[in-house]
């Protein structure tokens, strides 16, 4: 028999007092990791949309900033327009190396049954696109011809032959982008030319039409020369272009960025709340059963435990427990991010993404150890004062 | 095995601190010594300072005052852990109130001790436990727990316990204050039993005078000093072995048949 | 620990049971509507529903688990709890299902619901036949 396994028989005998261990641990644990995880994976998220973009500025029409970040997130459908002229007038500012056009378009709500039922459709032009096509190509090396769609990693072909049924017209569905965790997984992307083909079929097959207005765009996406200071090239578009709003990427969704910015201010004053309750109720618990147990120890002292294996055995019993529950606790967490990831997407309203194994193994190492540090810092003093009381008063009643 | 010293209490004096300055003199001045291969009692009212001497003996409670030596070394030269080495392989304990730990089965509260000894393997800690507890005749209880037992059969897998690193001393505190007068006798009679088949030293702290019967030396305690160093009860010290008288208080019947425990 | 892993089995099973009633598709107006006009119920209203059958064995072996003392009565009744758990998480992802848009509300909320409540009663069952294990002190030595 050793330390180990009387910590752990120790822990077994008694219930109530190792119950109340764990399951601070738990709580602190779980709390850890389902707050670094979510702010992780959101972060990650919006990096991976805004590189996924692929321009270092977004001119939208001025006012429709906030649509486009939702449709490019959250998925949430929206069309906003703005005169193609806008392309000559972007391409003329000083510091752009070039721009391209893209239409957004919503889908009907509820179109087709099972499908999804809110997508975001971008039309782009294949002949400037530069933020698209390096995506595009992994997948489909050949480029996407008249009637074909790419979807996000939600879309799926409702219809045979891998068809999309999109206001009247079935379209074929040539591959499935990687995830995001943002509104670009159930975006569905086509060429100009595919568009204006929807929109003249829509007034037969649809129930509503789809329309384009012409001439007019939804969004320009503006590549800047090397070297170029991308914000002052968006202060010049301001400037010079009239009814326009540029973004520069580094600014994109800066809504859902301030909104992860409090949820981190939440979970850090949670967490400074949290952590020194927990710490203190373990400290006392442990107080309270040293001092429950000061008779047994003083009897295992009086058989030949040294000072040093007392204070040990009640450590090794305090990390046990921390073990088992911060385990507990970790596993719960994980299990509630990855289940209702898309329960906390909508209610929060920011993009996730899982972190890859390795990282969530990094992440869930880091929760274990601050689990088992809070519980052998609280452990510890009471643990030497207990082994360090002479034992013919501790055994005396 | 009789002429050397084990136990030595050199004017020794234990001031318990009370704390807000209030102090418990516990002993006062106390010489005594105690030769290897005797069989003591120790005797006195209660707070007469019975214990503390035997706490002092074992290196429990460190002196306020005066040297304890045993078997030679003095024990408060000894580091913690030389201490606890000494203790745990010299010295058996018998302690007055229930010492066994509810969670272990009996046979693990047995081998408790060689878990701070020296490394052994668990093979030979659990037979030579296992041989203790069949000379106890509690062999049939090897994995129950403790609250499984009745009170002198908890005593008795004490006893068991405190011999597994075959001891020299045997320190009993009172190891009778809980049990009801048959039990109780039978306890004593598995010490006598111990020490004339062992040839270990017994101390047995007690507060009826009951317990010491013909042929035991006595020390009696009161207020804190040795009262009588040498209290004859019934007739003079002798070598000690009477195993048959206690026997027939239906102990054991494989006493008699066992010339040597080979533990 | 019995009684804490059958109340948690208990618990489990009242998710499990009670949860579609308001997190499937139907319960938030949601129905497929065929060529002659008639409402259907979708599938993850099904599986909802069939949640009850592993939910009642569940629940009951809680409460075995809670008041039972016998250590085989426990391992029956962990056994029966993990069993019904495994068909709570079975039956809305593979022998049911749930409906196939990813963001519709029973994917979105019952489909996890049930999952993490099936997943954790696994766990508390499993927990409970490990407890009730016999003790596995057998001495060496004294093997007779």
């Amino acid at each position: 028999m050793n330390f180990l396994q009387l910590a752990w028989k120790s822990i077994s005998g008694n219930g109530l007092r190792s119950w109340v261990v764990a399951l601070s641990a738990l709580v602190v644990a779980a709390f850890a990791l389902f707050g670094t995880l979510l702010l992780r994976g959101a972060a990650t998220s919006l990096e991976l949309a805004a590189e996924r973009l692929g321009a270092d500025i977004v001119v939208v029409p001025d006012g429709a900033q906030t649509e486009m970040e939702g449709a490019l997130l959250m998925g949430h459908p929206a069309s906003f327009w703005m005169p193609e002229e806008n392309l000559q007038k972007l391409a003329a500012v000083p510091g752009v190396e070039a721009v391209s056009p893209q239409v957004y378009l919503a889908t009907l709500v509820g179109a087709a049954c099972c499908s999804a039922s809110e997508m975001f459709m971008v039309a782009y032009d294949p002949q400037s696109d530069f933020t698209l096509r390096p995506w595009l190509e992994k997948t489909l090396p050949g480029g996407l011809a008249e009637g074909e769609v790419v979807g996000g990693d939600f879309i799926s072909a409702t219809e045979p032959n891998d068809g999309i049924l999109v206001y009247g017209t079935t379209v074929r569905l040539t591959g499935n982008l990687e995830p995001t965790g943002s509104g670009l997984d159930q975006s569905l992307f086509f060429t100009m030319d595919t568009a204006r083909q929807l929109a003249v079929s829509s007034w037969v097959n649809a129930e509503e039409p789809l329309i384009i207005p012409p001439d007019q765009v939804s969004a320009i996406m503006v590549k800047t020369t090397p070297g170029a200071d991308v914000e002052k090239v968006a202060v010049e578009i301001l400037r010079t272009v009239p009814g326009v709003f540029p973004v520069a990427s580094a600014d994109l969704f800066q809504s859902s960025r301030a909104q992860l910015k409090s949820l981190l201010n939440t979970v850090v004053i949670m967490m400074a709340l949290l952590w020194p309750i927990a710490i203190a109720l373990i400290g006392m618990v442990y107080l309270m059963a040293a001092n429950e147990r000061r008779r047994e120890l003083g009897m295992l002292r009086a058989l030949g435990a040294t000072k040093r294996f007392i204070a040990q055995s009640l450590l090794t019993e305090a990390s046990l427990l921390a073990l088992c529950g911060a385990a507990v606790g970790i596993f719960v967490a994980v299990l509630a991010i990855y289940l209702f990831r898309r329960l906390i997407i909508n209610s929060l309203g920011v993009p996730f993404l899982l972190p890859s194994p390795g990282s969530l193994a990094l992440q869930i190492a880091i929760g274990l150890l601050l689990a088992m540090a809070s519980v052998f810092l609280a452990a510890l003093l009471p643990a030497i004062k207990v082994s360090r009381q002479d034992p013919a008063v501790a055994m005396r009643e | 095995m009789q002429g050397n010293t084990m136990i030595k209490l050199e004017s020794v004096t234990k001031v318990y601190e009370l704390g807000r300055g209030a102090t418990v003199i516990a002993a006062k001045d106390v010489s005594l010594e105690i030769g290897a291969g005797e069989f003591v009692a120790i005797v006195g009212r209660s707070g007469s300072g019975k214990t503390t001497v035997l706490n002092l003996a074992a290196g429990l409670t460190r002196p306020t005052a005066g040297r304890v030596t045993l078997d030679g070394i003095d024990l408060w030269r000894l580091t913690d852990k030389e201490q606890s080495r000494l203790r745990n392989q010299k010295i058996g304990f018998v302690f007055q109130f229930p010492s066994l730990l509810p969670t272990l089965t009996v046979l693990e509260n047995v081998i408790l001790p060689t878990t701070f000894g020296p490394r052994e393997s668990r093979a030979a800690a659990r037979a030579r436990a296992a041989d203790l507890l069949e000379r106890i005749g509690l062999s049939d209880k090897i994995n129950v727990y403790p609250r499984q037992l009745s009170a002198g059969q908890q005593q008795r897998v004490v006893i068991a316990r405190s011999l597994i690193n075959k001891p020299e001393l045997l320190l009993a505190d009172e190891p009778t204050s809980n049990l009801d007068e048959k039990t109780e006798m039978e306890i004593v009679g598995l010490f006598r039993e111990l020490h004339a088949t062992l040839g270990v030293t017994v101390v047995l702290v007690t507060h009826t005078r009951q317990l010491v019967s013909a042929g035991m030396r006595a020390i009696e305690m009161a207020e804190g000093r040795v009262a009588a160093p040498q209290l004859a009860i019934g007739g003079v010290p002798e070598n000690g072995s009477r195993p048959v008288e206690y026997a027939k208080n239906g102990l054991s019947a494989t006493v008699a048949g066992q010339s040597e425990l080979s533990y | 620990m019995n009684k804490v892993m059958g109340g948690l089995m208990v618990l489990f099973a009242l998710v499990l049971a009670i949860a579609p009633a308001f997190t499937d598709c139907q319960s938030h107006g949601k129905m497929l509507t065929t060529a002659d006009g008639r409402s259907i119920a979708m599938k993850c209203h099904w599986a909802g529903i069939a949640e009850i059958a592993a939910a009642v064995p569940l629940g009951l072996a809680g409460i075995y688990a809670m008041f039972g003392r016998r250590k085989d009565t426990l391992r029956f009744a962990g056994i029966v709890g993990a069993s019904s758990a495994l068909m709570g998480i079975l039956l809305p992802t593979i022998l049911i299902g749930t409906c196939a848009n990813p963001s519709m509300i029973c994917n979105v909320l019952m489909r996890p619901t049930l999952l993490a409540s099936g997943i954790l009663a696994l766990v508390s069952s499993a927990a409970l036949i490990m407890t009730a294990r016999e003790p596995q002190f057998a001495p060496a030595g004294v093997a007779a």
